[in-house]
Protein backbone atom coordinates (compact mmCIF):
# COMPACT_ATOMS: atom_id res chain seq x y z
CA UNK A 1 0.00 0.00 0.00
CA UNK A 2 1.38 3.60 -0.86
CA UNK A 3 1.69 5.83 1.63
CA UNK A 4 -1.33 7.82 0.49
CA UNK A 5 -3.27 4.84 0.35
CA UNK A 6 -2.57 4.37 4.49
CA UNK A 7 -3.50 7.97 4.99
CA UNK A 8 -6.57 7.28 3.43
CA UNK A 9 -7.10 4.00 5.08
CA UNK A 10 -6.85 5.57 8.66
CA UNK A 11 -9.21 8.75 7.71
CA UNK A 12 -11.73 6.00 6.97
CA UNK A 13 -11.72 4.28 9.91
CA UNK A 14 -13.56 7.48 11.63
CA UNK A 15 -17.05 6.40 11.89
CA UNK A 16 -19.50 8.05 9.26
CA UNK A 17 -16.50 8.55 6.88
CA UNK A 18 -17.74 6.96 3.31
CA UNK A 19 -14.54 7.44 1.71
CA UNK A 20 -11.63 9.97 0.64
CA UNK A 21 -9.35 10.73 -1.77
CA UNK A 22 -5.63 12.40 -2.58
CA UNK A 23 -6.49 14.49 -5.35
CA UNK A 24 -4.52 16.87 -7.06
CA UNK A 25 -5.64 20.67 -6.79
CA UNK A 26 -5.11 22.06 -9.73
CA UNK A 27 -6.42 19.55 -11.93
CA UNK A 28 -8.97 18.15 -10.18
CA UNK A 29 -8.03 14.13 -10.67
CA UNK A 30 -7.76 11.27 -8.31
CA UNK A 31 -4.31 10.52 -7.26
CA UNK A 32 -5.53 8.16 -5.01
CA UNK A 33 -8.94 6.56 -3.36
CA UNK A 34 -10.59 4.75 -1.39
CA UNK A 35 -14.38 5.03 -1.92
CA UNK A 36 -17.00 3.63 -0.81
CA UNK A 37 -19.46 2.09 -4.00
CA UNK A 38 -21.58 5.18 -5.10
CA UNK A 39 -19.74 7.52 -4.07
CA UNK A 40 -19.02 9.33 -7.72
CA UNK A 41 -15.10 9.63 -6.94
CA UNK A 42 -14.31 12.17 -10.34
CA UNK A 43 -17.28 14.53 -10.03
CA UNK A 44 -16.74 15.27 -6.03
CA UNK A 45 -13.12 15.28 -6.76
CA UNK A 46 -13.31 17.97 -9.74
CA UNK A 47 -15.70 19.67 -7.91
CA UNK A 48 -13.90 20.19 -4.69
CA UNK A 49 -11.09 20.92 -6.59
CA UNK A 50 -12.78 23.80 -7.88
CA UNK A 51 -14.14 25.08 -4.44
CA UNK A 52 -10.92 24.76 -2.94
CA UNK A 53 -8.66 26.77 -5.43
CA UNK A 54 -12.06 29.26 -5.47
CA UNK A 55 -11.53 29.77 -1.66
CA UNK A 56 -8.00 29.45 -1.71
CA UNK A 57 -8.07 33.05 -4.42
CA UNK A 58 -10.56 34.79 -2.37
CA UNK A 59 -8.25 34.37 0.85
CA UNK A 60 -5.34 35.39 -0.79
CA UNK A 61 -7.43 38.21 -2.22
CA UNK A 62 -8.19 39.32 1.45
CA UNK A 63 -4.79 38.98 2.46
CA UNK A 64 -5.24 36.00 4.53
CA UNK A 65 -2.58 33.57 3.43
CA UNK A 66 -2.78 30.59 2.32
CA UNK A 67 -6.27 28.27 1.97
CA UNK A 68 -5.87 25.43 4.43
CA UNK A 69 -9.18 23.92 4.88
CA UNK A 70 -12.58 24.19 3.22
CA UNK A 71 -15.63 22.43 4.28
CA UNK A 72 -19.01 21.75 3.07
CA UNK A 73 -21.95 20.60 4.63
CA UNK A 74 -25.58 19.48 3.80
CA UNK A 75 -28.28 17.68 5.51
CA UNK A 76 -27.31 14.37 4.09
CA UNK A 77 -23.44 14.76 4.43
CA UNK A 78 -20.28 16.49 4.48
CA UNK A 79 -17.49 17.18 2.38
CA UNK A 80 -13.96 18.19 3.51
CA UNK A 81 -10.83 18.95 1.76
CA UNK A 82 -7.63 20.13 3.41
CA UNK A 83 -4.14 21.40 1.53
CA UNK A 84 -1.20 20.22 4.46
CA UNK A 85 1.70 21.33 2.87
CA UNK A 86 3.45 18.53 3.41
CA UNK A 87 0.59 17.00 0.15
CA UNK A 88 2.07 19.64 -1.84
CA UNK A 89 -0.04 20.59 -4.76
CA UNK A 90 -2.65 17.74 -3.22
CA UNK A 91 -5.60 17.96 -1.61
CA UNK A 92 -6.62 15.17 0.98
CA UNK A 93 -10.95 15.08 0.16
CA UNK A 94 -12.83 13.61 2.69
CA UNK A 95 -16.41 12.49 1.74
CA UNK A 96 -18.73 11.20 5.16
CA UNK A 97 -22.48 11.70 6.34
CA UNK A 98 -23.89 14.63 7.33
CA UNK A 99 -23.57 13.19 11.47
CA UNK A 100 -19.35 12.21 11.36
CA UNK A 101 -17.53 13.62 14.07
CA UNK A 102 -15.62 16.14 12.00
CA UNK A 103 -13.13 16.89 14.59
CA UNK A 104 -11.75 13.52 15.03
CA UNK A 105 -11.95 13.72 11.00
CA UNK A 106 -9.37 16.61 11.00
CA UNK A 107 -7.23 15.21 14.28
CA UNK A 108 -6.61 11.61 11.91
CA UNK A 109 -6.06 13.69 9.05
CA UNK A 110 -3.57 15.94 10.73
CA UNK A 111 -1.91 12.99 12.77
CA UNK A 112 -1.30 10.48 9.35
CA UNK A 113 -0.33 14.22 7.08
CA UNK A 114 2.43 14.81 9.55
CA UNK A 115 3.32 11.47 9.63
CA UNK A 116 3.90 11.61 5.74
CA UNK A 117 6.12 14.91 6.23
CA UNK B 1 -29.77 9.32 -39.98
CA UNK B 2 -26.88 10.10 -42.33
CA UNK B 3 -24.24 11.93 -42.23
CA UNK B 4 -25.84 14.82 -45.30
CA UNK B 5 -28.99 15.01 -42.49
CA UNK B 6 -26.87 16.46 -39.65
CA UNK B 7 -27.15 19.74 -40.81
CA UNK B 8 -30.96 19.85 -40.13
CA UNK B 9 -29.83 18.33 -37.01
CA UNK B 10 -27.66 21.24 -35.75
CA UNK B 11 -30.08 23.07 -33.94
CA UNK B 12 -30.41 20.53 -30.84
CA UNK B 13 -26.44 20.39 -30.21
CA UNK B 14 -26.81 24.02 -29.32
CA UNK B 15 -28.49 23.52 -25.78
CA UNK B 16 -26.00 20.50 -24.91
CA UNK B 17 -22.61 22.52 -25.99
CA UNK B 18 -23.77 26.06 -23.93
CA UNK B 19 -24.12 24.07 -20.96
CA UNK B 20 -21.10 22.02 -21.05
CA UNK B 21 -19.03 25.52 -21.45
CA UNK B 22 -21.09 26.95 -18.79
CA UNK B 23 -20.74 23.86 -16.52
CA UNK B 24 -17.51 22.98 -17.21
CA UNK B 25 -15.92 26.99 -17.06
CA UNK B 26 -15.10 26.57 -20.97
CA UNK B 27 -13.40 29.62 -23.06
CA UNK B 28 -13.80 28.34 -26.11
CA UNK B 29 -16.09 24.89 -27.10
CA UNK B 30 -16.18 23.83 -30.76
CA UNK B 31 -18.22 20.07 -32.00
CA UNK B 32 -17.30 18.92 -35.27
CA UNK B 33 -17.38 14.97 -37.01
CA UNK B 34 -14.49 13.45 -38.09
CA UNK B 35 -14.14 15.22 -41.60
CA UNK B 36 -13.77 18.50 -39.73
CA UNK B 37 -17.35 20.28 -40.57
CA UNK B 38 -18.63 21.91 -37.40
CA UNK B 39 -21.72 21.62 -35.95
CA UNK B 40 -22.43 24.16 -33.05
CA UNK B 41 -19.66 26.18 -31.22
CA UNK B 42 -19.56 28.49 -28.10
CA UNK B 43 -17.11 31.42 -27.93
CA UNK B 44 -15.20 32.08 -31.05
CA UNK B 45 -15.67 35.60 -32.25
CA UNK B 46 -14.72 34.88 -36.17
CA UNK B 47 -15.60 32.61 -38.47
CA UNK B 48 -11.84 31.94 -39.72
CA UNK B 49 -11.09 31.14 -35.79
CA UNK B 50 -13.56 28.30 -36.14
CA UNK B 51 -12.28 26.74 -39.46
CA UNK B 52 -8.59 26.77 -38.32
CA UNK B 53 -9.53 25.31 -34.96
CA UNK B 54 -11.85 22.88 -36.34
CA UNK B 55 -9.07 21.32 -39.25
CA UNK B 56 -6.22 21.30 -36.20
CA UNK B 57 -9.09 19.33 -34.10
CA UNK B 58 -10.03 17.00 -36.76
CA UNK B 59 -6.06 16.44 -37.17
CA UNK B 60 -5.08 15.77 -34.39
CA UNK B 61 -7.58 13.61 -33.74
CA UNK B 62 -7.18 11.47 -36.80
CA UNK B 63 -3.22 11.27 -36.39
CA UNK B 64 -3.72 10.35 -32.28
CA UNK B 65 -6.44 7.82 -33.43
CA UNK B 66 -3.87 6.35 -36.01
CA UNK B 67 -0.82 6.12 -33.07
CA UNK B 68 -3.41 4.21 -30.81
CA UNK B 69 -4.71 1.91 -33.51
CA UNK B 70 -0.18 1.39 -33.42
CA UNK B 71 -0.48 0.82 -29.78
CA UNK B 72 -3.82 -1.90 -30.32
CA UNK B 73 -5.96 0.40 -28.46
CA UNK B 74 -9.41 1.18 -30.89
CA UNK B 75 -8.82 5.29 -29.98
CA UNK B 76 -7.87 6.97 -26.97
CA UNK B 77 -10.71 8.77 -24.61
CA UNK B 78 -9.79 12.22 -25.00
CA UNK B 79 -6.42 14.35 -25.55
CA UNK B 80 -5.18 17.00 -23.35
CA UNK B 81 -2.72 19.52 -23.63
CA UNK B 82 -1.93 21.76 -20.76
CA UNK B 83 -0.10 25.20 -21.21
CA UNK B 84 0.46 28.41 -19.02
CA UNK B 85 -2.52 30.18 -19.44
CA UNK B 86 -4.95 27.87 -21.90
CA UNK B 87 -5.21 23.83 -22.11
CA UNK B 88 -6.94 22.08 -24.63
CA UNK B 89 -9.42 19.20 -24.46
CA UNK B 90 -10.11 16.93 -27.23
CA UNK B 91 -12.89 14.03 -26.69
CA UNK B 92 -14.14 12.16 -29.66
CA UNK B 93 -17.77 10.21 -28.81
CA UNK B 94 -20.16 7.95 -31.00
CA UNK B 95 -23.57 8.95 -31.94
CA UNK B 96 -25.80 6.54 -33.83
CA UNK B 97 -25.06 8.85 -36.92
CA UNK B 98 -21.55 9.17 -36.52
CA UNK B 99 -18.74 10.05 -34.16
CA UNK B 100 -17.97 13.33 -32.94
CA UNK B 101 -15.30 15.39 -31.88
CA UNK B 102 -15.76 18.21 -28.84
CA UNK B 103 -12.73 21.06 -28.82
CA UNK B 104 -12.72 22.90 -25.37
CA UNK B 105 -10.20 25.31 -24.44
CA UNK B 106 -10.23 26.04 -20.84
CA UNK B 107 -8.13 28.32 -18.67
CA UNK B 108 -7.29 28.52 -14.75
CA UNK B 109 -11.01 28.97 -14.38
CA UNK B 110 -11.51 25.25 -14.81
CA UNK B 111 -9.32 22.06 -14.60
CA UNK B 112 -8.95 19.22 -16.40
CA UNK B 113 -11.22 17.03 -13.96
CA UNK B 114 -14.16 19.67 -15.00
CA UNK B 115 -13.77 19.20 -17.93
CA UNK B 116 -14.50 15.51 -17.92
CA UNK B 117 -17.02 15.36 -15.53
CA UNK B 118 -19.30 17.42 -17.76
CA UNK B 119 -18.31 16.30 -21.08
CA UNK B 120 -19.16 12.62 -19.83
CA UNK B 121 -22.81 14.46 -19.27
CA UNK B 122 -22.25 16.23 -22.55
CA UNK B 123 -22.14 12.79 -24.22
CA UNK B 124 -25.08 11.43 -22.17
CA UNK B 125 -26.87 14.56 -22.98
CA UNK B 126 -26.55 14.36 -26.93
CA UNK B 127 -26.56 10.43 -27.72
CA UNK B 128 -29.97 10.80 -25.80
CA UNK B 129 -31.11 13.72 -28.45
CA UNK B 130 -34.65 12.09 -30.16
CA UNK B 131 -32.62 13.41 -33.63
CA UNK B 132 -30.41 10.45 -33.63
CA UNK B 133 -33.16 7.90 -34.01
CA UNK B 134 -34.87 9.56 -36.84
CA UNK B 135 -34.38 7.65 -40.01
CA UNK B 136 -34.83 9.84 -43.36
CA UNK B 137 -34.76 7.62 -46.17
CA UNK B 138 -33.83 8.99 -49.57
CA UNK B 139 -37.19 10.12 -51.26
CA UNK B 140 -36.48 11.31 -54.15
CA UNK B 141 -33.25 12.07 -56.99
CA UNK B 142 -32.71 15.63 -55.44
CA UNK B 143 -32.04 14.30 -51.93
CA UNK B 144 -30.25 11.52 -53.23
CA UNK B 145 -27.45 13.58 -55.44
CA UNK B 146 -27.43 15.46 -51.94
CA UNK B 147 -26.10 12.58 -50.17
CA UNK B 148 -23.93 11.90 -53.06
CA UNK B 149 -22.55 14.83 -52.45
CA UNK B 150 -21.89 14.85 -48.99
CA UNK B 151 -19.95 11.77 -49.32
CA UNK B 152 -17.82 12.52 -52.08
CA UNK B 153 -16.84 15.79 -50.01
CA UNK B 154 -16.15 13.46 -47.12
CA UNK B 155 -13.94 11.50 -49.17
CA UNK B 156 -12.52 13.97 -51.58
CA UNK B 157 -12.84 17.25 -49.45
CA UNK B 158 -13.85 20.53 -51.34
CA UNK B 159 -15.55 20.04 -54.31
CA UNK B 160 -15.97 16.08 -54.54
CA UNK B 161 -13.30 15.77 -56.91
CA UNK B 162 -10.22 14.07 -56.58
CA UNK B 163 -7.56 16.51 -56.11
CA UNK B 164 -5.06 16.00 -59.22
CA UNK B 165 -1.06 16.39 -59.39
CA UNK B 166 1.42 15.76 -56.71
Amino acid sequence: MSAYGELLDRVNRVPGVRGSMVVALEDGLIVEEDLMVGVPGAAVAALVASIFRRARKSLQGADFGAAQLVQVEADEGLLFAAAPPQLGDLLLVVVAEGWVNVGLVRLEAARVVEALG
Amino acid sequence: MRRADLAQFVGALEPPVERFSREAGLRLVLLINESGQVLAQRGFARALDVMGVASLGAGIHASSHALAVMLGEGGFRHLHQGGAAAQVFIGPFRTPAEDLIAIAVFGEDSSLGLVQVFFGEFVREVSALPGWSETRPTADARLFERDLEAGLKTVFGGDGRPATGA
